[in-house]
């Protein structure tokens, strides 16, 4: 019960740290819309009350870089605006799914026409899903609320202060709904299960995905790299479309949320319909979609991010948990957690002392009374800010697409270290060393690709194939080192013939493997260069 | 937020409807069991993956002869399938130039597109089969003598 707990709670906080980048973003957004764009501005973005407003919703948060949690204040914000509940759910399904950052790595995963479909189902899916909720809710459109009309300074504060807000209040706390769901999954799911849950062809994979999906959240990368290796072990495509819709594009706080504003019952319909439109698509491209070549591996690694991370027979210690922690929580994330507590405190202070300066300053004019015009100081109306602020985000995550990946020279160079420490870690029997670094470098190999890709439009099928195989080695070699850990335990226990023979079998399979990826190495240097 | 909070005080159906995912969830997954490690199930190489390219041209002829006497017919057809779509991978595990690794990857996909869509019988592929065996024994042949096992 112990490790079940430690498990869940191991989930949870990973989960935290994962989304919460792009809940800031989120929160950011929100900001935005409230204070700059207005309810007119909002309602033109979102393609109006008119049919344009579903493809259009898709379109939006196909650019905006937030997951299936940054999208809640969004929502909290298009709602209290009046926008038509079709185009918020399009929206709340579509943004998670994809982003440029996303997108690009999704691309080099398998045939890019594989991803491209998914982005077009997903298009099909919300519209189809828009028109449905739109007669559910027998939404009609209401006076749009009065926008605060503070400008300058304190708005930029207001914006601040109203992300802090918003994080110390329903945000957070259907954030917290939202990661229960991994916690469950943590909780209930042993060491390892669900390895071979999703086989290709196994008439249940795209059924039982969907449903695993239900509580999963998952930020668009996380995402992204579970489906690239799902369609390296050859599993289920149709379980892969599952995952990408219900996994990435929905979880537990979402449908809370639109439960709590548009009843019990209609949410449920809603979600079923959801639920059988994509488990219907998901079945109907199981076997087209099957990835020619990727021999079926009888197992996949895509989901052990959901099961418990501890072993039941690990000894429970504070330092074990926080160690595998620490292991598993990058700098970005680390720091977009030390953001978020520092505005989840400032946001307490703002309930607790600046509530009525705050609602003061949303209701009282203070408009016309600064705005001076002359030179380069001239008054702009908040719509033109509030855009440029969008059109800068998505310019930013052009932007942060080229610096998270980098030129092959630079990428080339970090999987030279990296597959230093791998080789190194595998030759001194370091294995702990090897391990750590082999998913190191597998992440630098679907870099370069994306990298190259950016910068030269192209990428040819030589060097997906060289990056494939390093791949396919690297997962060779994580597997031997396990094998031979065993091994190595079950001979230092019972020293029988036959362990030391598995032990030596498996000791000279890795280093058949090192040379192999060695080798692998100067080919991809050349590939790339 | 009074919306959330009306909601929980509907208590009985938030119950059910939790209890029916959690069912839902649990019931699929009925197989799971704990894995000693992440890494205890093995990836198994299918017994025709050629060990090198001499060996996948050895093994497309044995298919290709086979088929000829139409011995277990459907079987030895998807071995053949399998076999010029792993050439490229087999081939790309060498020290073969880029270029010379290009004309065996365009040909293993071409006779894979026929194959996997059978709009072309296979007496009408086995000339470009042939002369595919020629085109990895001749690649083959170029590399170095070290590199052969692979």
């Amino acid at each position: 019960m112990d490790v079940m707990l430690a498990g869940g709670f191991m989930r949870f906080v990973q989960g935290l740290a994962s989304a919460a980048p792009t809940m800031i973003v989120g929160l950011f957004i929100a900001g935005l819309l409230r204070y700059y764009l207005g309810t007119a501005g909002t309602l033109r973005l979102f393609g109006g009350n008119g049919w344009r407003s579903l493809p259009q919703s898709w379109l939006i948060g196909m650019l905006l870089p937030v997951c299936s949690i940054g999208v809640i204040p969004i929502l909290r914000e298009m709602k209290r605006m009046g926008i038509r509940p079709g185009a918020i759910t399009a929206f709340a399904l579509s943004a998670p799914l994809f982003n440029p950052l996303s997108l690009l790595y999704g691309l080099t995963l398998t045939r890019p026409y594989v991803i491209i479909g998914f982005a077009l189902a997903s298009l099909g899916v919300v519209t189809a899903l828009g028109m449905v909720w739109d007669r559910l809710t027998s939404w009609k459109p209401m006076d749009p609320p009065k926008d605060p009309e503070v400008i300058g300074l304190r708005r930029v504060a207001l914006t601040f202060l109203y992300m802090a807000r918003e994080l110390c209040g329903p945000t957070g706390g259907l954030t917290v709904v939202a990661l229960l769901g991994l916690f469950l999954l943590g909780f209930l799911l042993p060491h390892g299960a669900l390895q071979s849950s999703v086989e290709q062809l196994d008439p249940l994979a795209p059924l039982k995905m969907a449903v695993v999906a239900i509580p999963i959240y998952a930020p668009p990368m996380l995402t992204m790299s579970q489906l690239g290796m799902m369609f390296a072990h050859g599993n289920s495509p149709g379980a892969a479309f599952c995952l990408l819709l219900l996994g990435t594009g929905v979880n537990f706080a979402t449908l809370w949320w639109i439960a709590s504003n548009y009843g019990i019952k209609p949410t449920l319909t809603w979600f079923t319909v959801l639920f059988l439109v994509i488990v219907g698509f998901a079945y109907a491209v199981e076997r087209p979609l099957i990835p020619p070549g990727v021999e079926p591996a009888g197992h996949t690694h895509a989901f052990d991010v959901y099961t418990n991370p501890l072993h039941s027979s690990q000894g429970l210690t504070a330092e074990l948990l926080f160690s595998k922690l620490a292991e598993s929580i990058g700098v970005v994330d680390r720091i977009g957690v030390g953001v978020l507590l520092v505005m989840a405190i400032f946001g307490w202070v703002v309930r607790l002392r600046l509530q009525g300066w705050m609602e003061r300053q949303e209701t009282e004019n203070f408009g016309a009374t600064y705005i001076k015009q002359s030179g380069w100081n001239r008054a702009v109306s908040p719509r033109v800010v509030g855009i440029t602020c969008l059109a800068g985000l998505v310019a930013f995550s052009v932007v942060a697409c080229y610096a998270y990946y980098p030129s092959p020279r630079e990428v080339l160079e970090e999987m030279r270290l990296a597959r230093t420490e791998v080789l190194s870690g595998a030759t001194s029997r370091d294995y702990k060393r090897a391990l750590l670094w082999i998913p190191i470098l597998e992440e630098w190999s679907r870099k370069l690709e994306v990298g190259y890709a950016l910068r030269s439009f192209d990428l040819r099928p030589y060097q997906q194939m060289q990056a494939h195989l390093l791949r396919k080695k690297l997962e060779l070699l994580e597997h031997a080192i396990e094998h031979a850990s065993l091994a190595s335990e079950q001979a230092k226990g019972i020293a029988t013939s036959k362990s030391e023979i598995d032990l030596d079998q498996e000791l000279r399979e890795i280093d058949q493997l090192r040379s192999e990826i060695s080798s692998n190495g100067q080919r991809l240097s050349r590939a790339f260069r | 937020m009074n919306q959330s909070h009306k909601l929980l005080r509907q208590v009985f159906p938030i119950r059910r409807w939790w209890s029916f995912i959690l069912l839902l969830t649990a019931s699929s997954l009925g197989c799971v069991a704990e894995k000693e490690s992440l890494h205890e199930m093995d990836h198994e190489l299918p017994p025709h993956w050629p060990q090198s390219m001499e060996d996948a041209a050895q093994k497309i002829e044995q298919r290709l002869g086979l088929l000829e006497t139409k011995e277990s017919l459907e079987t030895t057809r998807d071995e053949l399938s399998d076999l010029i779509t792993w050439v490229p991978e087999v081939a790309a595990d060498t020290d073969l130039p880029e270029l010379e690794w290009v004309p065996l990857y365009e040909l293993s996909e071409t006779l894979r597109h026929h194959l996997s869509a059978e709009d072309i019988s296979l007496s009408d592929c086995r000339e470009d089969i042939e002369r595919f065996v020629v085109l990895l024994r001749e690649s083959h042949a170029k590399l170095p003598a070290t590199n052969t096992i692979n």
